[in-house]
């Protein structure tokens, strides 16, 4: 029996073999890497890295472009709980409810997120907030307003980014959120009204109550997303104009990619990782034996 | 009579928010069937279908070389992430050994990493071996990148299938090897598909790792393409949107079989199929 047990964990781990070797290999070494070249100076020209211990981390605590983005990076969780998460129970609290074409909802909302990032940033970037014929400016201009330079300004910027942001993700909460909602006794509603609430109540008393747990996931979801988000902000305004849309990894990405700076990248990308890493404590914390996978902003 | 103006005003909401989900990709394919006809009139309906955009988006330039690229990568990664995440998934789900538990956690740790931490690292290692700018190093990547949600959601199916299968094959003289081709593979065909249909979803979309792992226009994948349309075709709004469109068609044709599975995958299970 001993001989079996052990003939079945060598079996085991030639099962896994392939798998773990390219995880280790182009995952994990990665990592480890990441934390091994932060402690080096690796610059343009250098053909080696230089030992420098802690330094890219003093200089990360001090660089405020990276703080900025930072700060950006939180203002995006922020706000997409806020916003997309009351926008997306509402879409999910009316689909719950008696209704045709329910199915039809949900894969139309659903959509945008199996579309190439790309394709949104570039529709969003040179077609609807395009200053010169865009929807957006074309719009204002036919109701007799003044156009705006959504990305080009630095105090509409984020704003404008953020809208891409959240027609990407309200569909993603609210398929979460209406799983939440339809999973809600039906005999809850029926209690409820017999009490004599109204529509209002059964949301506030029922829908709410009910639906906080998958409510909860969601905002961890939008949080952590928000933290290492890159693609449709890179490809809108590659963090700019005046660093206002920079997140840590559009920041990231400039000093490590455009300025050839390999060692103090890696801090940075150090520094927001453990910022990810504290998050998914949390996320284990608040709800056992879920594996949130891309998260979302 | 109350009842009928509140589901009114329900429909109506709802249908608002389906027209702004549906209006990027509606605008992309009724702008890309406009003829020359119609320059400058970027926002109205097109008058007619004229398909010369598409055609021209197809034969001219490097579109169709990145769609290839894109093609022949996410195949690649997808076959290769399902053939080593299978017995990976069930060898943590049905055999027990010492180190499972920590195994599992590696996999399951590897979907919370945010792809920029490895960026830089990855580059630095692909100009040192090679595989920089080359097809095949970003394919290794691909797969070491999706098998974290591909082990987790294989182990979390093959966990379902009964002790007493795997024991009966066990008693019939199969070994694990044996026992996982005749009854484990054979129980996930379902559940392989599924997987394989969020990979490649996944992996056409991919830009960030592309962008940095690639340099090559002619080794660009699609998304690295769109990117850089406007220096492909200059500002054609109609050959743009033309081209737009041409690029969310695979991963749409793979929503639109596979629509449970992708909403489950891309929930990371936090909406059960």
């Amino acid at each position: 029996m001993i001989v079996g047990a052990r003939r079945e964990a060598r079996a085991a781990w030639l099962f896994l073999a392939p798998a773990l070797a390219v995880y280790i290999c182009f995952a994990l070494l990665p990592i480890l890497e990441a934390a091994g070249l932060s402690l080096f100076s690796w610059n343009q020209g250098q053909a080696r890295p230089a030992w420098l211990g802690l330094g890219n981390y003093a200089e990360a605590f001090a660089d405020g472009i990276f703080w900025k983005a930072v700060l950006n990076n939180l203002l995006l969780a922020a706000l997409s709980v806020v916003v997309q998460l009351p926008i997306a129970l509402a879409l999910a609290a009316m689909l719950a409810g008696p209704l045709r074409g329910r199915w039809l909802f949900r894969t139309a909302y659903f959509a945008p997120m199996v579309l190439p990032t790309v394709v949104i940033a570039f529709f969003w970037r040179y077609f609807l907030l395009d200053p010169a014929d865009g929807l957006a400016n074309a719009t204002l201009r036919a109701v007799g307003a003044s156009g705006a330079d959504w990305l080009g300004d630095p105090r509409l910027a984020f704003g404008a980014v953020f809208s891409a942001v959240s027609w990407k993700y309200v569909g993603f909460h609210m398929v979460i959120l209406l799983a939440g909602v339809l999973a809600i006794p039906k005999g809850l509603y029926e209690a409820a009204e017999l009490d004599g609430a109204g529509a209002w109540g059964r949301f506030r008393h029922v829908t709410l109550p009910g639906v906080a747990p998958v409510l909860g996931v969601s905002a961890l979801l939008a949080v952590i997303g928000s933290l290492k988000y890159f693609d449709l902000v890179y490809v809108m305004t590659a963090g700019g104009p005046d660093h206002a849309t920079e997140l840590g990894a559009t920041w990231i990405y400039s000093v490590g990619v455009a300025q050839h700076r390999v060692g103090y990248s890696c801090a940075l990308a150090v520094v927001l990782l453990a910022v990810s890493l504290i998050v998914a404590w949390l996320v284990m914390k608040f709800r056992r034996g879920a594996q949130p996978t891309g998260g979302a902003a | 009579m109350r009842l009928r103006a509140s589901s009114a005003a329900k429909y109506l909401v709802l249908g608002a928010g389906l027209a702004v989900a549906a209006y990027p990709l509606f605008w992309m394919v009724s702008t890309g069937v406009k003829g020359p006809e119609q320059a400058g009139d970027w926002w109205g309906l097109p008058h007619g279908i004229n398909l010369d955009n598409f055609r021209r988006v197809w034969s001219q330039g490097d579109f169709l070389t990145w769609f290839w690229n894109s093609a022949w990568i996410t195949a690649a990664s997808m076959l290769l992430t399902v053939a080593l995440a299978a017995p990976a998934a069930w060898a943590l789900s049905g055999i027990s050994f010492a180190g499972r538990g920590a195994v599992f956690m590696l996999f399951a740790a590897g979907m919370m990493v945010p792809v920029h931490v490895t960026l830089i690292p990855l580059l630095k290692l692909f100009q040192a071996t090679g595989l920089y700018d080359t097809r095949t190093g970003l394919v290794a990547v691909y797969v070491a990148t999706s098998l974290p949600v591909a082990v987790v959601l294989l182990a979390a199916f093959f966990r379902e299938v009964p002790k007493e299968l795997r024991e009966a094959a066990a008693l019939d003289g199969c070994g694990p090897w044996r026992t996982f081709r005749s009854v484990g593979l054979p129980l996930a065909r379902p559940a392989l598909v599924g997987v394989a249909m969020i990979t490649l979803v996944n992996i056409w979309n991919e830009f960030a790792l592309a962008l940095v792992l690639l340099q090559s226009p002619r080794h660009y994948t699609l998304p690295l393409g769109v990117q850089n349309l406007r220096g492909e075709f200059g500002s054609d709004t109609p050959l743009l949107a033309a081209a737009l469109a041409l690029a969310v068609l695979p991963p749409l044709a793979v929503y639109a079989v596979a629509q449970r599975q992708l909403i489950s995958g891309l929930t990371g299970g936090a909406v059960k199929g």
